[in-house]
């Protein structure tokens, strides 16, 4: 037990660290715009496809629960619209898209930086001069914080039109009123109070996932460990935060 | 001239370096021999800055380098290049780029020119300019060795560090590497350290052998010293015998 805790002090003290230097290089301006380019090209666009997937699903499937669940309770689908809103916009855009991530581009940050670590091209860079946060770090943070948000914001209007599907041609209800219901519930607080967790998720990620490909060792096994933890970790930091960062966003008044 | 003076480190329960002293002078190829585990990497990490030590000094021509960080450190690790192992060459870059790589840091002089560095580099290490293009995946371990090479001394450094440069290398091939040693020693001048259990290659290659164990350096002399040595433990380790004063534990820990 008091070497776990041992650990995790230690862990805790090298994230610092790591956020230190990654700040320090960001705000000195010592980072190259191109790589934090490929690596917002390789987190976001790439990912689109599959956190579009998952929030279309996710709001057709909210719009079906609750309107037949409604349809038992009041006999007619009420409030259907607020309900696939709210969910997406507040909780499940962001959540889910963070899930989506850590597992996708998360895992692979981990892989990639730890197989650079194992094959010694970390003490390379070091070697030739150029700091691993500064050229490894920086631009996955960058890419990270840039897209998450975008992403989270991109599943939440997906999700609300798988909604909008379900709920128009299966549930009969009128564009008009599905809608209607979407706007009056929803307001820019919402949304705000979603994209602003959706933003600590990808920090969550990101630096989950570099502390642990920079610091694993221990060959390809070493890796394998490494990158099943960083989603790991990286997925319980999200459920149990978005817990505390819901309750401190609304206690300041966003998303009340 | 490197000195390197009562050099302590461990990692965990294993004792690495226990008061190692070792002074490296310009212009000689000095060879640490020790067996695997023995900590011969971690002395060359530690000579460039990549590991601190937890007790002793490191000093690189009268400047002590044991707690420079930043870009003080990156001043100093200018004058080494170092060959990794596996060459640690970046799979993401071609062969040229990786060759480059250390031209805008530490050389923005040659950054220019990087094409032609990468050609002449290439020709130094005996490969064609074309193989600049290709990525390190299509080549093969001996060529992944040389353009590490070629990496480590495009921006002329005045000390380059070789770990086990012929480690994994079929004989041909590793005096293939021995010979480039020797002709980058002649045409460039620089000060080499070696960390090798390849005897072969050490006697060829050094002026002066070291033998590290237990954490200190337990032998040093010429070539000819070391294998004319009557010193059990250099003996043993020469002609390879599992028999005598070292006893290879199964797990490096004690």
């Amino acid at each position: 037990m008091g070497r776990f805790i041992l650990e995790v002090a230690e862990s805790v003290g090298q994230v610092a660290l790591l956020w230190r230097e990654t700040l320090v290089s960001f705000v000195r301006g010592r980072w190259e715009p191109r790589l934090s380019v490929t690596q917002m090209a390789e987190i976001g666009v790439s990912s689109f496809a599959v956190v579009g997937l998952t929030s279309l699903f996710t709001g057709m499937v909210l719009a079906f629960q609750s309107g037949f669940s409604f349809i038992k309770v009041f006999n007619e689908p009420l409030y259907v619209g607020s309900v696939v809103g709210l969910s997406l916009v507040k909780e499940l855009g962001p959540v889910l898209t963070s899930v989506v991530l850590a597992g996708r581009v998360g895992a692979s940050i981990t892989a990639e930086l730890g197989t650079m670590n194992v094959t010694e091209q970390i003490d390379a860079l070091y070697t030739l001069g150029t700091s691993p946060v500064r050229y490894l770090a920086v631009p996955r943070f960058i890419a990270m914080m840039i897209m998450m948000p975008i992403l989270a914001a991109l599943a939440d209007i997906i999700g609300v039109i798988g909604g909008f599907l379900v709920a128009n041609l299966q549930l009969k209800i009128a564009s008009g009123v599905y809608w209607e219901e979407v706007t009056t519930f929803v307001d820019l607080n919402d949304v705000a109070h979603g994209l602003i967790k959706a933003f600590f998720f990808g920090l969550i990620i990101v630096t989950t996932s570099c502390y642990k490909g920079f610091t694993c060792s221990g060959g390809a096994e070493g890796v394998g460990r490494a990158t099943t933890s960083a989603v790991v970790i990286s997925m319980v930091l999200i459920l149990v935060g978005d817990y505390f960062l819901s309750a401190f966003l609304v206690s300041i008044g966003i998303g009340g | 001239m490197i000195s390197l003076q009562g050099l302590e480190k461990t990692f965990g329960l294993n004792r690495v370096l226990r008061g190692l002293d070792l002074e490296i002078k310009e212009g000689e190829t000095i060879t640490i021999m020790g067996g695997s585990g023995a900590g011969k990497s971690v002395i060359l990490k530690h000579i460039v800055g990549l590991m601190k030590p937890d007790k002793g000094r490191i000093t690189v021509k009268d400047v002590d380098i044991t707690s420079l960080k930043g870009d003080a450190l990156n001043e100093i690790q200018k004058q080494f290049g170092y060959l990794f192992q596996g060459g640690a060459l970046f799979d993401s870059l071609t062969v040229g780029e990786n060759i480059a790589f250390g031209l805008h840091n530490l050389r923005p002089d040659l950054a220019r020119h990087w094409k032609d560095v990468v050609a002449e580099k290439l020709g130094l290490v005996g490969l064609k300019p074309e193989i600049a293009a290709l990525k390190p995946a299509e080549l093969s371990g001996g060529m992944k060795k040389r353009v590490a090479l070629a990496r480590a001394i495009a921006y002329e450094p005045s000390y380059i560090l070789y770990d086990e440069p012929t480690t994994g290398l079929d004989p041909i091939m590793s005096d293939v590497i021995n010979e480039l040693i020797l002709g980058l020693q002649k045409s460039l001048g620089v000060t080499s350290i070696v960390v090798t259990h390849d005897m072969t290659s050490a006697f060829k290659i050094s002026n002066r052998i070291a033998m590290l164990y237990q954490g200190k350096i337990v032998a040093l002399g010429t070539s000819q010293e070391i294998r004319h040595s009557t010193d059990p433990l250099v003996k043993q380790f020469i002609t390879g015998s599992s028999r005598g004063p070292i006893q290879m534990q199964v797990r490096a820990i004690e």
